[in-house]
């Protein structure tokens, strides 16, 4: 601890390349933040719902179950509750591709059970559950297009099956509230609206494309999802149930290769923040050659003096990677603002830096100033000091 | 002018410190060129699905083919249309088709991924010319079958030509592959039109038409008058533009995310080149000093540090262009539409380009600074300065 004056003289000896180097590591700790902030909210996605079974119609989710399915899902051990949903593709203006959120077709009451995740207070609750053209959706939907409760909502379905002659239309019962915290990676820019309403504009032809099916017991999975499929086995429509996270997964983009793909960006970027620290801890170490023969001279242990161009390097990382956390708290809000990159953030909102992911940073930030301190510190506890004291 | 010779012999001096420059920007340069040779060949892929000859008619308000529905009816008063092409055997080329997606499992793990079922007609090989069966034979409407694209074949389970699909309510034989020059027919299986609408329960439904104009230059006039039809409201589009189109989110946000990952990277690594031209700088103060007093004016010793950083950073940039040209033509598959489209990475000549600009704009902004600060050093000061 004595020694940390020496060290922050140090740094402030070249303060230009200091503050550059700092700057390097908070701009890419900045990145490596924001990537894994969204890789957790997409991998809290993906991982939802461990209790929580879809089943669909077994050729893919083009084709659509019966209702009556429903009873019989239901009628298996194991089964808590059943919810049909269908992806109903609806947008206000089918001339505007741009202008696309998701809406499902929900029965709502097991629907909101099933997944807690959508937050609404009782009384919204109920005020959704009274009107049958009501709707709920998320936050930042709501921002998006500036709809308040009570708004009235037309959409036309791009899936033909589900056209009618004139749009439905719908008027919002809530607003619901998501738990990023307990919940991470709760989609905020949904529409919901009640089945039954759909089910019955659509001239009750259309079936059920998806069954949510919530399971008492996890490890039961397997187990109930066979039984369910058992049951359809021999109808014109069979199923095919699978775990929730299964069904996301073969969702998802690029093969569910997302993830992959930005873990290796953020690879990449650490990689960059250590050449750069390397570089300016071993110029450091270069230009003082003299001091350090004059350091080992005096007696200082050769160790000592290894582990205080270490902490240099560690302190100079963890400036580095603080800045760039309180960077990054103001820059991430700016985000959902950037073309295209927002819109797919906004259906991860509230992105914050979780506390955890902001310690890694740092972690990662100190260690990386440290391996980038390992060769010139060894370098500067093997060398003689005549060697040193020459070399200056 | 100082000569060129002069900046190169001075990197090589500091080749340790310019080395993990030019290292850092080629890595950024590397990410940049990655992300977009994914963009681009996912984008080059489905743009090769379409031809700038053909048009495609859907369902008007449809943004894609599984969101159109028409009767056959409508598809047949389209096919007598005058502007249509003829082929050789007299009939206009017109292929009326209906597209599914069918989840099958994939040879890796055996999880399900879902794969388009197009029902075709003889004419669509008629109307697309690039499509060959390359084994086994064609397809014999009637008799249940499917050739396969070359692509699907490899990821997909039970494919083999011979071997049996079931779909519904059939059996589907497997009796050819077909290759489509590498666009995303190749992520598909074609079946009989008929065969499958029988087998899918949807017989006579058409999603879309696929139809060789005598002018291409007509289809603007023919998405009028489809469209004004009370009877058909249907709308129609150049083939290449609407699989362009589908191309169009995924690539947007690829390029998105380039641009966001390599502008933050980038400035890290401009920090990083900074340093090292600052130690350039600071190392052969004496050496400045004595060019200036030779008489070589500010902005020429300026020029010369610039170009100095320019050197390292195309240095950076070639590395990093060759490092993103390994992944040129590596396999990767995303989801568009539901059923999975495979496409190649390619690194395209203006990605390319792309990348060298950009790793050049990083050389000059890092070295600015540290050159300014050469040039504006006083001669005195300077030659003083060990």
């Amino acid at each position: 601890m004595k020694f940390l004056p020496f060290i922050v003289r140090h740094l402030r000896r070249n303060w230009m390349r200091t503050t550059t180097t700092a700057a390097a590591i908070a701009v890419c700790i900045f990145l490596f933040c924001t990537l894994q902030t969204f890789v957790a909210s997409l991998t809290g996605f993906l991982k939802q719902g461990t209790a929580r079974l879809v089943t669909r119609h077994n050729v893919s989710l083009a084709f659509r179950m019966p209702n009556a399915y429903e009873a019989e899902i239901a009628g298996v051990a194991g089964v808590k509750r059943v919810a049909a949903a269908n992806w109903f593709g609806g947008m206000r203006d089918l001339s505007k591709p741009n202008d696309v959120f998701t809406n499902f077709a929900i029965e709502a009451n097991s629907f909101l059970a099933i997944y807690p995740e959508f937050i609404l207070t009782g009384a919204e609750k109920q005020a959704f559950l009274r009107d049958q053209r009501g709707c709920i959706v998320g936050r930042s939907l709501a921002e998006k297009f500036n709809w308040r409760v009570g708004d009235s909502v037309e959409l036309t379905s791009t899936v033909s099956d589900y056209r009618t002659s004139k749009p439905l239309d719908f008027v919002i019962s809530a607003i619901y509230q998501t738990d990023q915290v307990r919940y991470p990676g709760t989609n905020d820019a949904l529409l919901l609206f009640h089945y039954k309403y759909f089910d019955e504009a659509t001239g009750r032809k259309v079936g059920v494309a998806t069954y949510r099916v919530e399971i008492s017991d996890p490890r039961q999975a397997g187990r109930i999802s066979q039984a369910i499929d058992g049951l359809f086995e021999n109808s014109d429509a069979q199923t095919h149930t699978e775990t929730e996270e299964q069904y996301r997964a073969s969702l998802g983009f690029l093969g569910g290769n997302l993830v992959l793909l930005l873990n290796g960006i953020a690879l990449t970027v650490m990689f960059t923040i250590l050449l750069v620290t390397a570089n300016t801890m071993s110029m450091a170490v270069r230009e003082r050659h003299a001091e350090i023969g004059v350091l080992k001279t005096l007696g200082f242990p050769s160790r000592l003096v290894m582990s205080l161009v270490l902490s240099e390097g560690g302190i100079l990382g963890a400036i580095g990677a603080i800045t760039g956390l309180v960077l990054g708290r103001f820059l991430i809000d700016a985000l959902p603002e950037i073309p295209v990159i927002g819109d797919l953030i906004r259906s991860f909102p509230r992105m914050r830096v979780p506390p955890t992911i902001a310690t890694m940073g740092v972690g990662i930030g100190v260690l990386l100033g440290l391996v980038a301190g390992l060769i010139p510190a060894v370098l500067a506890y093997r060398a003689r000091i005549t060697e040193l004291l020459r070399q200056a | 002018m100082l000569p060129l010779s002069y900046s190169v012999k001075s990197i090589a001096v500091r080749w340790k410190a310019a080395s993990l420059a030019i290292v850092g920007i080629s890595l950024v340069v590397a990410v940049l060129l990655f992300l977009l040779a994914m963009a681009s060949g996912f984008r080059l892929a489905l743009r090769a699905t379409g031809s700038n000859r053909n048009a495609i008619v859907l369902q008007e308000g449809a943004a894609s083919e599984l969101a159109s529905t028409f009767s056959k009816a409508a598809g047949d008063r389209v096919a007598v249309d005058p502007r249509i092409a003829r082929g050789a055997d007299g009939k206009s080329l017109v292929s009326p088709e209906s597209v599914t997606v069918v989840a099958l499992p994939r040879r890796s793990d055996g999880e399900l991924s879902n794969v388009t079922v197009r029902g075709v007609t003889p004419a669509a090989f008629k109307v697309r010319n690039g499509i060959r069966v390359i084994a086994g034979r064609e397809l014999q409407p009637g008799l249940y079958e499917v050739v396969v694209g070359r692509g699907v074949q490899t990821r997909i389970r039970g494919l083999e030509v011979g071997q049996r699909l079931r779909m519904m309510k059939r059996e589907f034989l497997v009796v050819g592959v077909m290759d489509a020059g590498g666009s995303a027919f190749e992520s598909e299986l074609w079946g009989d039109f008929d065969d499958l609408g029988s087998a899918f329960n949807r017989a006579g439904a058409e999603n879309s038409l696929t139809l060789r104009l005598a002018d291409p230059g007509s289809t603007g006039a023919l998405d009028q008058e489809f469209k004004e039809d009370p009877q058909l409201q249907l709308q129609v589009k150049p083939e290449r533009q609407f699989y362009e189109e589908q191309a169009g989110p995924l690539t947007r946000f690829l390029r998105a995310l380039a641009i966001f990952v390599s502008v933050v990277m980038g400035i890290g690594a401009v920090f990083g080149a900074m340093n090292t031209m600052n130690a350039i700088v600071a190392a052969r103060s004496r050496e400045i000093g004595t060019l200036r007093a030779l008489g070589f004016s500010r902005p020429i010793v300026l020029s010369a540090f610039v170009l100095e950083g320019l050197i390292l950073a195309l240095a950076g940039g070639i590395i990093g262009g060759l490092l993103a040209l390994l992944i040129n033509g590596l396999q990767a598959t995303t989801t568009a539409n539901m059923g999975e489209i495979a496409f190649a990475f390619r690194v395209t000549p203006t990605d390319l380009a792309y990348g060298i600009v950009f790793a050049a704009t990083m050389g000059v902004v890092g070295s600015l600074l540290p050159a300014l600060r050469a040039a504006r050093q006083p001669i005195v000061v300077a030659l003083r300065d060990t």
